[in-house]
């Protein structure tokens, strides 16, 4: 019983930022707490200010994109990483991990003198490659914590039944890495759309990312417009999770989130 | 000749750094047989076992399979049918796509492996467990499971790495005759591995005794029992009492050995020529005798009984359907005695007795 009970509580505390920020978004007034009434008035300035849909397209697609770059760096770095043994591999090690180590505004900050020394001015570009330098590190935590555990008998037992290196990778390597590369997604999308840090070095004047656009209307405007910004977003997810559910079951890929701890 | 051998190694090494993990080992095994590899941990045996499936290179040596060179032959162009020790199931496949896989990857079409597979699933007892994951099942299932995997895609030989070591007692025992059976019903070629020797002698139609890397003896069960050719294979097969000594006289019907403790003893020259090494004049040598040939009696054994000593009872093993007694020859030397019981022990500690060995049962082992 008070094991449930403190479950609830901590769950309780940790959505709270959330509940309010879904709270205050209808509020009639300005930014107060308990609410005067309800209203869906701060839902409106997300149509009307631009700003707002092209920056989440900004960030859905860069997210996307750089997610999916990582993946295809990572899953096969991994595998080499963890399976092969050669000279040098502990260094790499380091070095796909080093990202990590370093405050994201320095990442920021040295990129966007590389970029300016190079010559490379799209924002698009110096976003993606920014991108990636901070969301591959977890790719390849996750995807080399699942490799290790990975026994490999029964790749061998593909071998041995017929399948080549191909097929067995094809059949039984990447089905059974299935869990991880969905903690991977996650783990690098979520750093990707949340950035601050690194994007606000390598961004342009209008083509900008969402978590930054918001950052200006707190200065700019100051009303629960944000809020209702933040609202979208999480209604957005809520969905997302239920329709994840129905569909495939969450505890299916719970399972990916034991792999990472 | 090789046309009868479904497997051959010739002179077979494999050396990792400074380790010999196979030394020059060379077995064929024929047509049907089942062959078990026999050692302690560390002997090479699942090595040697490993090599023929493809997943290790040998550093010299050759394997052949059904008469064709396989050396540099990957794994998935062998055809052999491999089970592990723990199982290797795919664990996102149910049973029945378990053991299609192999028939999958040979492009056979869909509804003989519906059929094969059904025929699968009775052989091994398992009919209706089709749609079961591997998490769903017992060991004893998933280990029934990983066999049909392999038999099914009718390899040229069935290779099993310890199979039951991951099973309890009771279960390893009725696992033992099942993979029996199903082996003598399909006639399919084994290797099987293990450093169980009771699973050895009771599966095997031949052994292969193996220790750092070398085969020690091949021979059937009884022979490899009856006649151990080293020290090794009589202490690693059963129980032996081991007596060190030196030959000092051989005719044509028995060889004088004088033991260290200054006994003598005799045994049968017929037996030692069949049985044992070369026996030469001044060999140092251990005679192995089983407990189960010592013969253990009150009285004062009849002069014309060779090998007869006297000695006192210093321990007592009760073992249920056997006891075993730990006598100390007055000279010094120790010897254990092995009887069935018909009830309780005929002998208790501190017993005067005398003990009989009788020469056809000595057998010698060469020491230098």
């Amino acid at each position: 019983m008070i094991p449930r009970l403190i479950a609830a509580f901590t769950v309780f505390l940790l959505a709270l930022p959330l509940i309010l920020s879904v709270v205050i978004s209808f509020s009639p007034g300005q930014l107060t707490f308990p609410l005067t009434g309800f209203s869906l008035r701060w839902y409106e300035p997300l149509f009307s200010r631009r700003d707002f849909a092209s920056s989440l397209g900004v960030s859905l697609v860069v997210g996307t994109i750089a997610s999916a770059i990582s993946l295809g760096i990572g899953i096969p770095a991994s595998l080499v990483l963890v399976r092969q043994r050669f000279k040098g591999r502990e260094v790499i090690q380091v070095l796909f991990l080093s990202p990590l180590a370093i405050p994201a505004v320095v990442v920021g900050v040295s990129l966007l003198d590389v970029f300016v020394m190079v010559g490379v001015s799209d924002p698009l570009t110096r976003l993606l490659t920014g991108h990636v330098i901070i969301t591959l590190p977890y790719v390849v935590r996750v995807i080399s914590a699942s490799l290790e555990g990975f026994d490999r008998q029964v790749e061998e037992a593909a071998m041995n039944l017929g399948a080549d290196e191909f097929r067995t990778f094809q059949k039984i390597t990447l089905p059974l890495m299935k869990s991880a590369i969905v903690a991977a997604i996650i783990f690098a999308f979520q750093t990707s759309f949340n950035d601050i840090s690194v994007s606000i070095f390598l961004v342009g004047t209008t083509f900008t990312t969402l978590p930054l656009v918001l950052l200006t209307w707190t200065y700019k405007y100051f009303d629960p417009s944000i809020a209702a910004a933040s609202g979208l977003i999480i209604g957005s997810i809520t969905i997302l999770l239920i329709i994840t559910e129905k569909l495939v079951g969450i505890d299916k890929l719970m399972g990916a989130f034991r792999v990472v701890t | 000749m090789t046309k009868q051998n479904d497997i051959e190694l010739v002179n077979v090494t494999k050396v990792y750094g400074k380790t010999v993990a196979v030394n020059d080992v060379s077995l064929a095994v024929t047509r049907g047989e089942f062959l078990t590899l026999l050692g302690p941990s560390g002997c090479g045996k699942t090595t040697a076992l490993r090599i023929i499936a493809g997943f290790i290179q040998p550093t010299h040596g050759a394997i052949y399979i059904k008469g064709e060179l396989m050396t540099d032959i990957p794994p998935y162009r062998r055809n052999t049918g491999m089970v592990f020790q723990n199982y290797a199931l795919f664990p996102h496949m149910t049973a029945f796509d378990n053991i299609a896989f192999g028939l999958r990857m040979r492009r056979t079409p869909e509804n003989e492996i519906k059929s094969r597979v059904q025929e699968s699933f009775e052989l091994i007892g398992l009919t209706g467990y089709e749609n079961r994951y591997p998490r769903q099942l017992s060991g004893g299932e998933q280990q029934r499971v990983a066999l049909a995997r392999a038999l099914v895609i009718e390899p040229s030989v069935l290779l099993l790495d310890e199979p039951l070591s991951n099973l309890d007692l009771k279960l390893r025992q009725k696992m033992r005759l099942e993979i029996k059976r199903i082996q003598e019903k399909t006639k399919i070629t084994t290797i099987y591995v293990t450093h169980d020797q009771e699973e050895a002698l009771v599966m095997s139609d031949r052994l292969a005794l193996m220790n750092k890397g070398r085969i020690m003896q091949t021979g059937s069960p009884s022979d490899i029992y009856e006649f151990p050719r080293n020290k090794f294979v009589a202490d690693f097969i059963g129980q032996t009492n081991f007596l060190a000594g030196k030959v000092v006289s051989m005719n044509e019907s028995k060889v004088s050995i004088q033991l260290d403790n200054g006994l003598s003893l005799e045994a049968s020259r017929s037996v030692i020529d069949h049985h044992s090494t070369k026996i030469t004049e001044q060999l140092n040598v251990a005679v192995s005798i089983r407990p189960q040939k010592v013969k253990i009696v009150k009285g004062q054994p009849s002069k014309d009984l060779r090998n007869t000593f006297a000695g006192r009872v210093e321990d007592v093993e009760y073992v249920g359907s056997r006891v075993k007694y730990h006598i100390n020859l007055f000279d010094g030397m120790g010897i254990v005695a092995e009887e069935v019981l018909f009830g309780s022990p005929n002998y208790r500690v501190e017993d005067q007795v005398f003990i009989i060995l009788p020469p056809e049962d000595c057998l010698l082992v060469s020491t230098d």
